[in-house]
């Protein structure tokens, strides 16, 4: 069973390609990393995963399911962490209501906060290792570690199989983007969840990265960490060489981009 | 007076539910843009009814050219930043060129034109208390239905769109509400202040607290307070309560800052 498939997609912004010829089949369960430059397409492709953008050729599947023709199935299994730069700080939202409200939404207009929904926020935001003195503070008062902790949680809340996050690591501290790591190997396998992940910096995830996807606004390369961090495929990514060194049998590409 | 009393119960309650969603939004200065571009409508009906007997309410005028005005613009696929942009640039600018042009072709001095911009919350009428009461009861209405979406969609537009949720849609159903609480706050407390007591309030709310139904309770005393403070000086100066008003929030503003500072640092 395929998490994502994508055949021939292209993405246009009017008439400005964002992403053409890109195609690939995700196994589920996987942890796949989407790695490219500023500008490449890889917060596109998430949001063609999630039918945020229009396709105009080509098509994009989530468990087996047209993206385009079933929306709202689609929503059901997917579930998204935003970059952090999209959080509006000006509303006052403690990060139990975070995860709350996304749950209410998703059950319906005007659902009302039950008792088993409040046990549900509390289960996932304790999963996530927020602590729980963090849980009424308002969201913007915490660290960006937490923040990311609370916005996993969140999107775990909706229960989905495939989980993707958009640049999950970006400002997060150092020990904090090892609990994150740590914690979406156990929900790999555990919860059997597949997940995607777009960042710049693969050092501390790599040794639980089983699919890559290298992308500058088409595919370059997708398959195992080791057949695609080349120093050809890299130098066709960024544009530049890059060395790959091997560490304890996990191939690391010394790549030090950033989120611009 | 009683009429007066009421109506700064219903201004309160407009500034805490609808400034606190302006502020979630980042729309402060959208809200001046709007305050503006509804004195611009104002003034066009009444260059139409004045000048060339054409019968136009100013309120009518107002809500007219602030829908045409902001709807465009909110129902486009830009994020909220860079709409809040366009309103405060271009917009701003031909809505208050548009009002100096009709305000300078009303060849006789208007009483109901300068009412427009200073208002007067004493010479209230009971149909102004009827249409505050009116916009009360709607902006309630539209917050009980929408609240939760209205707030997910500022707080995260894009896990708010994953979700199914269109920001777009809420960007619009917001701007409606706040074009037409503007216009009937206008005949209250005047163009050059509409946003003052709008946004002032929760402004000061956020500074005291991080709670959303606190900071929405503590808007409602807040400008209940502050209007009534000016009531009372206008029983023994001749100016305008909404100015009193206004300057009595400067302060307290400039307190809860310097709390809040003290508090964080």
């Amino acid at each position: 069973m395929y998490a994502v498939e994508a055949h021939d997609l292209e993405v246009k912004y009017e008439k400005l390609i964002a992403l053409e010829n890109v195609s690939f089949r995700i196994p589920h369960p996987s942890i796949t990393v989407v790695l490219g430059p500023n500008g490449a397409g890889k917060t596109t492709l998430l949001r063609a995963m999630l039918g945020l953008v229009k396709i105009s050729k080509g098509e994009i599947k989530v468990f087996g399911k047209n993206v385009t023709e079933n929306i709202n199935g689609i929503r059901k299994l997917v579930g998204y962490v935003p970059q952090r730069d999209y959080i509006n700080d000006y509303v006052p939202l403690t990060a139990f209501d975070v995860v709350l409200n996304a749950y209410l939404l998703r059950k319906g207009w005007l659902s009302i906060p039950r008792k088993k929904y409040i046990n549900e926020v509390a289960f996932y935001l304790s999963l996530v290792g927020l602590p729980k003195d963090a849980w009424k503070k308002p969201f913007q008062e915490l660290s960006i570690g937490q923040q990311q902790k609370v916005m996993i949680a969140r999107a775990l809340v909706l229960k989905p199989k495939l989980l993707l996050l958009d640049e999950p690591f970006s400002a997060v501290d150092i020990p904090s983007q090892c609990e994150i790591v740590n914690f979406l190997g156990f929900l790999k396998e555990k919860y059997k969840i597949s997940i995607i992940l777009v960042t710049h910096d693969i050092t501390h995830i790599a040794p639980i990265i089983d699919y890559v996807i290298l992308l500058n606004k088409k595919l370059i390369a997708f398959g195992r960490p080791r057949d695609v961090f080349t120093e050809e495929n890299l130098l066709k990514t960024y544009g530049h060489r890059i060395r790959v060194i091997s560490v304890k049998g996990f191939c690391i590409p010394l790549i030090g981009d950033r989120h611009a | 007076m009683l009429k007066a009393f009421i109506a700064t119960i219903l201004v309160s309650i407009l500034s805490a539910i609808i400034g606190n969603h302006t502020l979630y939004r980042k729309g402060t200065f959208f809200s001046v843009s709007i305050a503006h571009i509804s004195f611009a409508g104002a003034t066009m009906a009444l260059f139409l009814t004045l000048e060339c007997k054409i019968n136009i309410s100013p309120y009518v005028g107002a809500i007219i050219l602030g829908l045409l005005l902001v709807l465009p613009i909110s129902l486009s696929k830009r994020s909220l930043e860079e709409v809040y942009e366009i309103m405060i640039g271009a917009v701003f600018a031909i809505s208050m060129s548009l009002a100096v042009l009709f305000f300078s072709l009303l060849r006789e001095y208007s009483v109901e034109a300068w009412g427009l911009i200073v208002g007067d919350i004493l010479l209230l009428t009971n149909e102004d208390i009827i249409s505050l009461c009116i916009m009360v009861i709607i902006a309630i209405s539209i917050i009980i239905l929408v609240n939760r979406e209205l707030i997910y969609t500022a707080f995260d537009p894009e896990g708010a769109e994953s979700l199914g949720i269109s920001p777009r849609k809420y960007n619009v159903i917001f701007s409606i509400l706040l074009v037409l609480a503007t216009v009937v706050l206008i005949k209250t407390i005047g163009v050059f202040l509409v946003y003052v007591i709008m946004l002032l309030p929760p402004l000061i709310a956020k500074e005291i607290t991080h709670n959303i139904k606190k900071q929405i309770i503590l808007s409602f005393f807040i400008t209940f307070v502050s209007l009534n403070l000016g009531l009372l000086f206008a029983l023994f100066i001749d100016v305008a309560p909404s100015a009193i008003a206004g300057i009595i929030l400067a302060l307290i503003y400039s307190g809860a800052y310097v709390y809040h500072t003290k508090r964080t640092t």
